[in-house]
């Protein structure tokens, strides 16, 4: 079960790469079809800005797995480390709670949509909903990976131990950072 | 109760959340989640009725966010990602480095000049200090230890020379300052380039006067490097020049808006390196994987970040400082220090997006109200983030760099070398401040 999930975060960060891609992809072809035959892929600016959807909510779980996710950790790291895990199981509860939320939200308007055939306006009339699914299936997986993270620390707690993140070595898990 | 009153109470339980250790992206939702919730179901003079509040909250949480992320000037941030990993996938970045390295050797401090050098050439395809400071770390650092560099010089080098990959464009952090503050992204790249370079010209200063001052921290390498060498790393670094030509000429000159610039940049720079031969299938999937787990870690907290917007807007905090700030007539100097203050203090301990994100709601209407320029204002507010990022206890980019040299060097050496740059931050940062024509000499062209 534990192997399937990891596959699906996998899979799902994989499609998240694809979209990115992809959206490169659009932009380039429209600005030089703009330029050299005054024709830009139509929708383009819809196309693009959905699936930025894919790209930011589909690697979260992953983030998540891999400990990713920026929180302040000086005051943290000087506590005793079952204070430590009791903190980590809040702010999974919080982060779950925020997220799924947000996702249950968008999840409903899914079936509506769906039913009633709604699009954007513009040339290729794009449906609404299938980003609106991947957001839902997105933030679903987060709440997954957070429930793990809950039930991890809460161990942590009674054991006493750290709590290790299972994916800290992948590759993919060094660069995370911004600014 | 007034929704002042919650925007007064929420501020301290966002920093309590923060201080322990819950996710920035989870601190700001949920404290503007509930804040909206309050701010709905309390109105001033009424009993407490969650009744008005479920249907409002949900629906904003329903459609602010999914609206936030699907906007087309935003999808900038991920492209400039991919093409700063591509750059770095393709070993653009070493070839920068190298010929910086073979020209300045020579000079006191020659090989952290030219890796701070390397950072700004570097910065100027990726948005990413962090990035930045990482890519230039795993190339420069160990050459300088090689060499016989103090380890103080060689690692505080390269971290202060990281800070460049957010102020030169393009930046990460201009565009979501762009998007928060209603700004011209383009604007604000163009004005970012004086100061930035002024920054790298006061870095290679303390460089020169720090080795003048103690010469053995920068022993001059024993090595001939002839003037054909020199020139040839000189020539492999045409890719990046044109990249930055492609890029920044392209929004200078007003043929692409910055996301069309981040997309034929990344286009561009994928091209450039399956043409040369320096990128293959699994260096461009590295790439895309970096690109995607970064960007969706950025936008995890732009998501909370947005709805706490919202949330403020909601509270009147803004027009109620505002107001206060006229009603008791404080002197713009004494505002514009208490904001530098406290961006100095929160860049201690927040990340720059996390304080991007929670003190722009408050910080826009104030600069705005006193006619000040907030294309300015965005270069002061990135300048002062990107001293954050080496100002303990949490300086990301000294972080990034004691992961990458593990045990050679302590974390007290790096930002022990770090602070021989704090003098040239400050007057950089009075520069910025108190000269805005710096900031805003090049924009008025674009």
């Amino acid at each position: 079960m534990t192997f399937l999930f990891e596959i699906l975060e996998r899979a799902a960060l994989w499609v998240a790469g694809a979209a990115l891609l992809v959206m490169g992809g659009i932009v380039t072809v429209s600005v030089v079809g703009r330029v050299a035959f005054n024709a830009p892929v139509p929708d383009d600016l819809i196309m693009v800005g959905l699936l930025m959807v894919a790209v930011i909510l589909l690697p979260l779980a992953f983030i998540e797995r891999t400990d990713g996710h920026i929180a302040v950790t000086v005051i943290a790291d000087l506590l005793p480390v079952r204070v430590q895990a009791v903190l980590r199981a809040i702010g999974a509860l919080l982060f779950a709670a925020f997220f799924g939320t947000m996702g249950t939200m968008v999840a409903l308007k899914v079936p509506d949509e769906f039913t009633e055939a709604l699009y954007y306006d513009g040339q290729l009339e794009v449906p609404t909903w299938p980003m609106k699914a991947v957001f839902a299936f997105g933030v679903a997986l987060l709440v997954i990976r957070l429930a793990v993270r809950f039930v991890g620390a809460c161990r942590s707690v009674v054991t006493g131990e750290p709590i290790t993140a299972p994916g800290k070595s992948d590759p993919g898990a060094a660069s995370g950072h911004q600014g | 109760m007034d929704p002042l009153s919650v925007g007064l109470i929420a501020l301290p339980v966002t920093l309590l959340l923060l201080a322990l250790r819950i996710p920035i992206a989870a601190a700001l939702g949920v404290v503007a989640s509930v804040g909206i919730f309050i701010i709905f179901a309390w109105r001033p003079g009424q009993e407490f009725q969650p009744d008005w509040a479920w249907q409002p909250t949900f629906s904003l949480l329903a459609n602010s966010p999914y609206a936030f992320i699907t906007s087309y000037t935003l999808s900038t941030v991920p492209l400039f990602i991919f093409m700063g990993h591509l750059a770095y996938e393709a070993g653009f970045t070493t070839d920068i480095y190298r010929a910086a390295r073979l020209w300045l050797a020579r000079l006191p401090g020659g090989v952290a000049m030219a890796s701070v050098v390397g950072c700004g050439g570097f910065s100027a395809i990726t948005g990413s200090s962090v990035a930045c400071a990482a890519a230039m770390g795993r190339i420069a650092i160990p050459e300088m230890l090689r060499f016989g560099y103090s380890k103080a010089l060689a690692s505080g080098s390269v971290a202060i020379g990281g800070t460049l990959g957010s102020l030169i464009p393009p930046s990460v952090l201009f565009i979501l300052y762009g998007i928060f503050a209603e700004q011209s992204i383009a604007k604000l790249f163009i004005a970012a380039i004086i100061p930035g370079l002024i920054s790298l010209f006061a870095y290679l200063v303390v460089i020169y006067l720090w080795v003048r001052v103690r010469p053995d921290a920068a022993p001059v390498p024993e090595e001939e490097i002839s003037r054909k060498e020199r020139w040839d790393a000189l020539s492999r670094c045409w890719a990046i020049i044109a990249l930055f030509v492609v890029v920044i000429g392209g929004i200078y000159a007003g043929f692409f808006t910055p996301t069309e610039a981040a997309g034929m940049g990344a286009a561009a720079t994928l091209v450039l390196g399956f043409v040369l031969a320096r990128l293959s299938i699994g260096k461009l999937i590295a790439a895309l994987r970096e690109s995607v787990y970064q960007t969706a870690m950025i936008f995890a907290i732009a998501i909370g970040g947005k709805l706490f917007v919202n949330f403020i807007a909601l509270t009147g905090m803004a027009a109620a400082i505002t107001g206060w700030i006229e009603a008791s007539d404080t002197s713009i100097f004494v505002v514009l220090g208490l904001i530098v203050v406290m961006y100095i203090f929160l860049g201690m301990f927040l990340d720059p997006i996390g304080i991007i994100l929670l003190t722009l709601p408050l910080t826009i209407p104030i600069v705005e109200s006193f006619g000040l320029s907030l294309i300015w204002f965005g270069v002061v507010v990135v300048k002062l983030l990107e001293i954050g990022l080496v100002t303990p206890p949490i300086g990301l980019n000294v972080f990034v760099i004691k992961s990458i040299v593990g045990d050679k060097v302590r974390l007290e050496s790096i930002f022990a070398g770090v602070a021989w740059f704090f003098s040239a931050e400050a007057i950089v940062l009075g520069l910025i401040l108190f000269v805005p024509a710096l900031s805003l000499w090049l924009p008025q062209f674009v």
